[in-house]
């Protein structure tokens, strides 16, 4: 209690009480609405490309404060979220989901309906970044105002963002159809406060389809659709007695909560059929790193197949894994198979990383370690075994590997990130969005180092416009999961002491791009830099 | 049935009061709280004004604060000049309502004297607020900004201290923190923009 010194506030909280006690799996997993086209509208300042060759759709979106139900025990939780202004109320979670088919453009009018007067972290300012789109500066939701883009929108205002969906080189002649999304997901940017903002909820996905990753299970890779492709999108938080979100906006170090959320609902179950899914995987927390498993009530690991990382199909399934680790905004997709358990089995996505604090998981990224009992998200149900057309084939999305005869030649750039008197420094220096650090070609190949001198501290690393190819970890090849001739990646992991190289090549789009930490309260707290892209 | 633990008695009814109290208020209710709350001791400012930290100097403001201390031969210099000229530019645009803040992480040593002649020397203009404290208590301020690492070492030693600019609206109870070694250009646009919050 308030002592000779007094207290500011009528609350001291700097010791959190432990979120209120919420019987899990009570209430199914919700699934965000798709967001609806709506007519074509006069928009400002975005055209799609020439080299489009078909007719964009239109998106009007919203970005509000509303109440939703996180769990049936708990009052409305007054959050921020997208919503599709298509619909009169939604009380959702998570924002609309977009579909997106490659080669189609999108266009989106984002309206920033938050409250001007609002109190509490947050800040109503608005910047949307479709995380892993390859898109011109202009929409990528750039984390501050600059030179000719005003992308930071206040209260009452609107901005029009255009998502072309077009292959990475198409203006060159060379588009690459192998380097396409499958996973996206878009979130608020704006610098100093995107962890206060994304915790608030402003957080959405976006699923892409072409004639290989068709979304019928009966056409094209055949993998599970409609209902049997569910997005998975990981959350945790913390609420105070009345249910209403905590969160300390002078922590720096990042943000561990103790209520996990799936797709906005606190432990859900999700009654399935006997039959394959496709679990679409968002780390959509600030600072939690998950390794998640699918386990047995008695805690026994299940297999699946992963089939795609955040930048899109693999070149191939990786079977009977049990494991999927995921830095912050990584986003794993995996293929279950739920017809060999007997209906009425119960089964969970857990999450079981020993992380003691917003520094990472104990351990190294090679070996790090466990809990011994998992972190339940989810529960499964199993219901009746049922026909299931859908497969898991050999081949996923056939890679071109002409980007290894680039790196003997290719533009070598080093990034090293340190801590120095309690900040985040890049090559030494703090953060200045109108000074890139780095200035390349277009269309030139690049192999870029990524160090990590920062001491015991973890960061998964971002880079806007392009996906990478994964080189080598600590001068080794990387496992499967990120080498590069077999995946990409848009967040590739160091954890203390690593070393990265990656190829990339930045194509289409001149502009100035971000390289952050996506540790969110890193990424505030200046762990972020930028670099410029010239013809 | 057993009672409620106090503490948590407690939080219930203040988070009641602090709904009943939105409730009157236009409407708002409680839309989540920030983790947060500063200590309300007595400091010195650099002309000798005891002033209580929350009371006097943070409710009602924009606040940009760092930590230095006078005898600081590491990244004070840098720092406070980053500082400085970041404040030249918010005043002309917009930003004469902001308060500058040092707090003076050698409160032992540092004197009212210490830190006009460090104001002086900095460029620090005549509204900049200095303070200096006890040291237990400085050390809480200190804490209770965020200005802090979680390894230990590198927390108790004055030599690597935080360079973090702490940025605070109290009036919106925003705040957030940036670094302290980015230009002055960058630092007042991000002062800038924590201040736009209507
Ligand atoms: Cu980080």
């Amino acid at each position: 209690m308030p002592g000779a010194a007094g207290l500011t506030k009528a609350l001291r909280l700097s010791d959190p009480l432990p979120s209120p006690g919420l019987t899990p799996f009570v209430s199914p997993l919700p699934i965000p609405m798709n967001a609806q086209q709506v007519a074509p509208f006069q928009t400002v300042g975005v055209t799609p490309s020439r080299f489009a060759t078909q007719s964009p759709i239109y998106h009007k979106i919203i970005a509000e404060e509303r109440l939703v139900s996180l769990h049936p025990q708990l009052p409305l939780t007054r959050i921020w979220g997208y919503r599709d202004a298509a619909v009169p109320v939604s009380t959702s979670g998570l924002g609309p989901t977009f579909i997106t088919t490659f080669g189609v453009p999108m266009i989106m009018r984002l309206t920033n309906a938050l409250p001007p007067d609002h109190v509490g972290f947050g800040h109503p300012f608005l910047t949307t970044h479709m995380h892993g789109a390859h898109l011109e500066q202009r929409s990528d939701g750039f984390a501050e105002n600059i030179g000719p883009f005003r992308p930071v929108t206040a209260p009452g205002e609107s901005y029009d963002l255009c998502y072309n969906n077009l292959d990475p080189g198409f203006s060159t002649g060379e588009p690459d159809s192998s380097d396409r999304p499958s996973t996206l997901w878009y979130h608020d940017h704006v610098l100093d406060f995107t962890a206060q903002n994304v915790y608030r909820g402003l957080v959405g996905l976006n699923l892409c389809f072409d004639q290989l990753d068709t979304g019928d299970e009966t056409q094209g890779l055949q993998l599970p659709s409609g209902a049997f492709d569910v997005p998975i999108c990981l959350q945790d938080r913390r609420l105070d007695a009345l249910g209403q979100l905590v969160y300390d906006p002078l922590d720096h170090n990042g943000f561990l909560g103790d209520v996990f959320l799936v797709n906005g609902a606190v432990q859900p179950f999700l009654s399935v059929q006997g039959r394959k899914y496709r679990f679409r995987m968002l780390n959509g927390c600030n600072a939690r790193f998950l390794n998640m498993r699918i386990v047995s009530a008695s805690g026994a690991a299940q297999t699946y197949s992963q089939i795609a990382t955040e930048s899109g199909l693999m070149q191939g399934p990786l079977r009977d894994q049990t494991d999927s680790f995921m830095s912050p905004a990584q986003r794993n997709e995996i293929v279950f198979d739920f017809s060999r358990f007997a209906p009425g089995t119960v089964l969970y996505l857990e999450n079981n990383v020993d992380q003691p604090d917003g520094r990472g998981p104990r351990g190294t990224f090679d070996n790090p370690r466990f809990t011994p009992v998992g972190t339940r998200f989810l529960k499964f149900i199993v219901g009746d075994r049922v026909a299931d057309p859908s497969r898991v084939p050999d081949i996923l999305r056939p890679f071109t590997l002409d980007y290894l005869a680039e790196v003997p030649a290719a533009n070598r750039l080093q990034f090293q990130f340190s801590r120095r008197n309690g900040v985040w420094v890049i090559n030494g220096e703090s953060v200045d969005l109108h000074n890139p650090i780095a200035t390349v070609r277009l269309n030139t190949p690049q192999v870029w180092t990524f160090k990590n001198n920062s001491g015991g501290w973890w960061h998964p690393i971002h880079v806007h416009l392009e996906y990478m190819h994964v080189l080598t970890r600590n001068g080794r090849t990387p496992a499967l999961n990120e080498r590069g001739a077999f995946c990409r990646r848009d967040i590739v992991t160091l954890g203390p002491n690593d070393e990265i190289e990656a190829f990339f090549k930045f194509r289409d789009y001149p502009g100035r791009w971000l390289i952050h930490c996506h540790t969110t309260e890193h990424e505030d707290a200046f762990m972020m830099t930028c670099f410029d892209v010239i013809a | 049935m057993s009672l409620p633990n106090k503490n948590v008695f407690f939080y219930l009814a203040a988070t009641l009061s602090l709904l009943a109290l939105n409730g009157c208020n236009g409407g708002h209710l409680a839309t989540g709280k920030n983790l947060r709350s500063l200590p309300n001791y007595v400091v010195t400012d650099q002309h000798g004004n005891k002033l209580r930290f929350y009371d006097d100097v943070i409710a009602g403001h924009a606040v940009v604060l760092q930590f230095m201390y006078t005898r600081c031969d590491g990244i004070c210099p840098a720092a406070t000049g980053n500082l400085v000229s970041a404040r030249r530019i918010c005043l002309g645009q917009g930003g004469s309502d902001l308060r500058f803040i040092s707090i003076s992480l050698d409160p032992a040593r540092d004197t009212p004297e210490d830190l006009t002649d460090y104001s002086r020397i900095s460029g620090m203009d005549n509204e900049w607020i200095l303070l200096t404290g006890k040291p237990a208590e400085i050390e809480e301020i200190r804490k209770a900004l965020g200005a802090k690492d979680p390894d230990p070492v590198l927390d108790s030693q004055r030599s690597s201290h935080s360079a973090g600019i702490v940025l605070g609206n109290d009036k919106y109870d925003r705040w957030a923190m940036i670094s302290g070694l980015s230009p002055g250009s960058a630092i007042a646009r991000s002062i800038l923009r924590i201040l736009t919050a209507i």
